[in-house]
């Protein structure tokens, strides 16, 4: 059943929109920096390092990185500002709207009379998770591959921290100055695993409205309220309250865009947003009225 | 006549019945009511409607990319066109997939039934306003702020602007705030509308996100939320969006898309539609 669902979930064209819409602006942010910084011409800019990724002239290459370049990296280009605000939406439209439509149309009455709910309820959680999180992943992927092709790697330099945007004590920053890869992979981690969140996000939802727009569409406007929200509350209690982001499509960015990333707080944040989410699937979703 | 009765029947179904959403508009007003109300006390100043229309339709001061000075997106501004957006999304869609057909099917009008849902769109969408605008008033009577659409250069102190080309008590900015961001709404609505039946309204929805997002980021003139933010303006900034050319240039965009959805409804197969 879950090979089933997976394979339904992958094998359809709303995965194959959602993945075309995500990648194009993953690859229009790789675009805006091989066109800007290198010119197309990798050796223009491989001259500037040695074979340890550490500039030879000047510092300010530092700045001019794979690192600062890719779409986690990014912090300028119209492509990535569209790619984050839109990750809830992409996440959610391969599969995440399937329940919904399931029940609607009665395919769940012959599931249900054909095997157990709760593993008709597993494997579509399954499908879901990973469906979201292939379309956040498979961008992510062939952005690093085009930066990574045009771009080098310099090792970030603490002392242009005010480009960099990575601050001491913000989540991870320790990493970005001495293990600059897995800070990316991280990142690339945390964005695909809230690719899936979302997409469960939206399937949780349809458990509580029967609205294929509603389910689809919630999440992206939760997460613009929750947006101003934080601003709104931060920008008034600025000298009471740190302000930790608390938005997952701007705490989802490698360098802290607004305000600082806190790894307890966006813990807190993940456990109670997959809480919620597979709560509802496994709790809601069993005594969910289908006949 | 076959309109009219149309129109009643759009009106009664899509307004009336539709409170809720007003309800959550209203909610929305109030909230950003009392935010800016917050942070205004919050410098010791009032404000004026003007200030709070600042506030709400605004939007963003041009960006330009700079290394270290990263894009903040404009929730609030993106929020009230989206939100809007969103309630006026699902309306014909379920319309067609249930008592719609009957009508059309009856009537024989396929034409006067498009118009009139592009008619109720744009109704609907200044009634959201409206509603909003209501709720404001109500407010600020209530709170007893300043009712009046002068703004002062406290503005300053809670919004970044930047530097403007001349004091804001100088500018009149009340087709910039009033006028712009609900043609803008209008006319991205109905292209929604018309999104909705070319492909489906789901894709016509991220369609009109993707729009308002660039918008934002962006200041050209073929990305019309530009006109729809009085912080762009040519009034503030030297090289802004002009105000004429942006209602020439969305209620031309409008007429196409109710010309272009007309075209294509004549044509439209009603019954192989699903969600």
């Amino acid at each position: 059943m879950i090979r089933n669902e997976i394979k339904r979930s992958i094998c359809s064209k709303a995965f194959l929109f959602a993945l075309v819409m995500m990648t194009l602006f993953a690859t229009l942010s790789a675009l805006y920096y091989i066109e800007s910084w290198s010119g197309y011409n990798p050796e223009e800019l491989n001259r500037y390092v040695d074979a340890e990724g550490n500039s030879k002239y000047s510092p300010d290459f530092a700045i001019m990185s794979l690192f600062s370049a890719w779409l986690g990296g990014d912090m300028l280009s119209l492509a990535y500002t569209v790619f984050f605000t839109l990750i809830p939406i992409g996440a959610a439209i391969p599969f995440a709207w399937s329940y919904h439509v399931e029940r609607k149309c009665g395919y769940l009455k012959n599931v249900a009379t054909r095997t157990e709910r709760k593993k008709y309820l597993f494997a579509k959680t399954c499908a879901v998770f990973l469906s979201g999180a292939a379309v956040i992943l498979i961008p992510y992927i062939i952005n690093i591959l085009m930066v990574s092709a045009y771009i080098p790697y310099h090792m970030p330099w603490a002392g242009y921290n005010f480009f960099n945007i990575v601050y001491f004590g913000t989540m991870w920053a320790d990493l970005f100055f001495t293990h600059p890869f897995l800070h990316m992979f991280l990142f690339v981690m945390l964005n695909t695993l809230y690719g899936g969140i979302y997409a469960l996000l939206s399937y949780a939802i349809s458990f509580y409205i029967k609205n294929l727009f509603a389910i689809l569409f919630m999440p992206f406007v939760v997460t613009l309220a929750v947006g101003y929200a934080e601003n709104a509350l931060f920008n008034r209690f600025r000298s009471t309250v740190t302000p930790y982001e608390i938005d997952p499509t701007k705490f989802l960015h490698s360098r802290s865009i607004q305000f600082f990333q806190n790894s307890k707080v966006i813990l807190f944040i993940t456990v109670a947003l997959v809480a919620f989410s597979l709560g509802t699937v496994f709790i809601k979703g069993r005594k969910n009225e289908i006949y | 006549m076959k309109y009219i009765k149309f129109l009643r029947f759009d009106l009664r179904n899509g307004l009336l019945k539709k409170y809720m959403s007003y309800i959550g508009i209203a909610l929305f007003t109030t909230i950003v009511f009392l935010d800016c109300q917050s942070v205004c006390r919050s410098f010791d100043t009032g404000f004026t409607l003007g200030e709070y229309f600042m506030y709400l339709y605004g939007g963003i001061k041009k960006y330009v990319p700079t290394p270290g000075e990263p894009f903040k997106v404009p929730y609030l501004w993106l929020l009230n066109h989206l939100l809007i957006l969103y309630f006026t999304l699902n309306y014909t869609s379920a319309d067609l997939n249930g008592f719609g057909q009957q009508t059309i099917y009856r009537s024989g009008g396929r034409v006067t039934w498009w118009l009139s849902k592009c008619s109720w769109q744009v109704i609907a969408i200044c009634m959201y306003y409206f509603a909003s605008w209501a709720v404001l008033v109500l407010l600020a009577v209530a709170s007893r702020e300043t009712i009046s659409l002068e703004i002062t250069q406290n503005v300053h102190l809670y919004l970044d602007f930047g530097k403007t080309l001349i004091p804001f008590e100088q500018i009149d900015l009340s087709t910039e705030l009033l006028l712009l961001p609900l043609l803008f709404t209008v006319s991205i609505g109905l292209m929604q509308l018309t999104l909705s039946i070319i492909i489906k309204p789901a894709f016509a929805y991220i369609i009109s996100a993707t729009i308002c997002i660039m918008s934002s980021h962006t200041q050209s003139p073929l990305l019309f939320g530009n006109y729809a933010m009085a912080a762009r303006c040519n009034k503030v900034i030297t090289d802004g969006m002009n105000a004429t050319v942006g209602e020439v240039s969305m209620i031309t965009l409008s007429v196409i898309c109710v010309a272009l959805g007309a075209v294509r409804f004549r044509r439209y197969d009603i019954l192989s539609r699903e969600e």
